[in-house]
């Protein structure tokens, strides 16, 4: 079942044309990297899809669904999760109080009986590990410990399409390991695509790796096709006399 | 740990009123302002300190309650209990009128829009002399005994009493909404809108609720504030009182309920007693200690009663 369809999608800013005719779609399940050099429009990209950016053409289906209309928050309730490049947490509560917050969003509206809503923080907090920290206020985790919360954030939303962006940067590499293992063991039927600069996440976890350059995919295929495509070593590594 | 600390300062807010009230019979008055101002100082707390809606202009929200409370008064709508009731919806119903302007919006533009509005009414209660008194104040309305048995004195005991009870049940009931789930998205919000959005809430609509409820705990001082001065004045919607309401939350610190209400007796104790000394300078010693206590501890005065308990 396809979850996202990108149909020739473009973005400018006035003159700037930072996504050009962007096309591809994602199954369910499938465990996507999106790469390519700085500035190549990764993070437009994860914008236009979680609907922080309105793109200025083309098409974004989201379940069978046109989704231009939706706001970010009307994504979300469907089901279109991201995560953010620098950690975004609520600052001065407990880990246990952000988990809260999250489960409280999946029931938006709806009356739901303060029990459910304390095993889903339980099942929120166990899914990452992250149970005992469930007390401590987020300002003192290390960044690692952090970038776990906000991925639990993100699953007790229960999402189906979940976006990554770049989460291990910026992350001291002792603590790389956990959160590299936290995103191995993401749910089979989930939707994953990620934003990644360090290669040895993107090859060792995608199944699928769409390569951006200029805001143009320029690549698409698996994870071998691309280590052997000599285009993409160009634009991407910065051999020959590009 | 929770529940016993609320409780502590729910016994330790009793106490206080009525030792106030042994020590000082010939000030009940003034207490009685004391007690207003403090119910309008946790209304300030519940938006600024949990929602962060740094408002500059909540005494829009007080005196349009103030003014329709004892104007009705005057209409034979004057039963104590009515006012609050009437003072409560008044201030709910303007909370949600004005909040679609500013609700959203934060910081420098936030602080503008709060303050035009505040001058908005405040023109319109000046110039609807027929209604409002305009600036002779509104007076010539009686408030009936409450509940039919206590009538209220010119010692002031009744007004004192009414306005203790009232206090107490204010803060123990919005100490249960900001240790609710709904406050606890009140305090995300003020933590990051965008996330919160991110996770597909309605950051609009929340703040709005917080706010009407504001304006509801807002209007009830209001009430009380028309029933004990048995007049209601311009200033009830000026600036000042927006400003005061202001200084006393971030003075007793706006990280918890309480604090407002600390703030309000250290503020107008001080305000009280300095003037007593020096009509005219007693404001310079209100901004001492707010820059001292701002720079000491920007938790606000409560902090010294968390700094107690860490180490032991």
């Amino acid at each position: 079942m396809t979850r996202l369809e990108l149909n020739s999608v473009n973005m400018r800013f006035g003159p700037l044309h930072v996504t050009r005719d962007v096309s591809f779609s994602l199954a369910s399940g499938e465990r996507v990297a999106l790469i390519g050099p700085n500035g190549a429009g990764k993070t437009t990209l994860v914008n236009i899809i979680a609907g922080s950016l309105r793109h200025s053409s083309g098409l974004v289906r989201f379940e069978g669904e046109d989704v231009a209309a939706l706001s970010t928050p009307q994504r979300a309730r469907k089901g279109l999760v991201r995560t953010f490049q620098i950690s975004r947490l609520f600052l001065g509560m407990t880990v246990e109080e952000n988990v809260r917050v999250a489960a409280l969003h999946r029931h938006q509206g709806r009356r739901v009986a303060c029990d459910t809503i304390d095993a889903e923080v339980h099942a929120g907090l166990a899914k990452l590990q992250v149970g005992h920290l469930a007390h401590k206020v987020v300002d003192s985790l290390a960044l690692g410990e952090r970038r776990l919360v906000e991925l639990s954030l993100a699953l007790t939303m229960e999402p189906s399409l979940l976006l990554l962006d770049e989460p291990a940067a910026g992350i001291p590499h002792g603590e790389s390991r956990m959160v590299l293992k936290a995103v191995n063991e993401l749910p089979s039927d989930l939707t994953v695509m990620l934003i990644e600069h360090d290669m040895d996440l993107v090859f060792s976890w995608a199944r699928r790796i769409i390569v951006l350059s200029g805001g143009a995919v320029v690549m698409d295929g698996q994870p071998d096709e691309i280590a052997r495509d000599e285009h993409v070593q160009r634009i991407y590594f910065g051999r020959g006399d590009a | 740990m929770s529940l016993q600390r609320v409780l502590r300062f729910e016994v330790f807010l009793v106490l206080a009123l009525v030792l106030a009230y042994l020590a000082f019979q010939n000030s009940l008055a003034f207490l009685t302002t004391v007690l207003v101002y403090a119910i309008l100082a946790l209304s300030y707390s519940f938006i600024y300190g949990q929602a962060g809606i740094a408002s500059m202009g909540h005494a829009t929200l007080y005196g349009v309650a103030s003014y329709a409370v004892a104007i009705l008064a005057a209409r034979e709508l004057n039963d104590p209990l009515l006012g609050l009731l009437i003072g409560a919806l008044v201030g709910t119903l303007t909370a949600w009128v004005t909040s679609w302007l500013f609700i959203t919006t934060t910081r420098l533009t936030l602080a503008m829009l709060t303050i035009a509005v505040a001058q908005v009414f405040l023109e319109v209660a000046n110039k609807a002399h027929w209604l409002t008194g305009g600036d002779d104040g509104f007076t010539g309305y009686a408030i009936k005994p409450v509940l039919g048995l206590f009538e209220f004195d010119m010692f002031g005991h009744t007004g004192y009493w009414y306005a203790a009870v009232v206090l107490v049940i204010v803060y123990a009931a919005m100490e249960r909404v900001v240790r609710s789930d709904f406050g606890l998205i009140a305090r995300a919000i003020k933590a990051d809108p965008g996330r919160i959005e991110s996770l597909g809430g309605n950051v609009r609509r929340h703040l709005m609720k917080v706010y009407c409820i504001s304006g509801a705990v807002a209007g009830i001082a209001g009430a009380i504030n028309a029933q004990t001065a048995a007049v209601v004045s311009l200033d009830s919607l000026g600036f000042m009182v927006s400003i005061n309401v202001l200084i006393m939350v971030v003075l007793g610190g706006s990280r918890r309920l309480y604090g407002a209400i600390i703030g309000a007796v250290v503020f107008l104790g001080i305000q009280h007693v300095a003037s007593n000394f020096n009509p005219h300078h007693w404001l310079f010693v209100v901004g001492a200690l707010l820059l001292i206590v701002m720079t000491a501890m920007p938790g606000g005065l409560i902090s010294l009663t968390e700094r107690w308990r860490k180490p032991a």
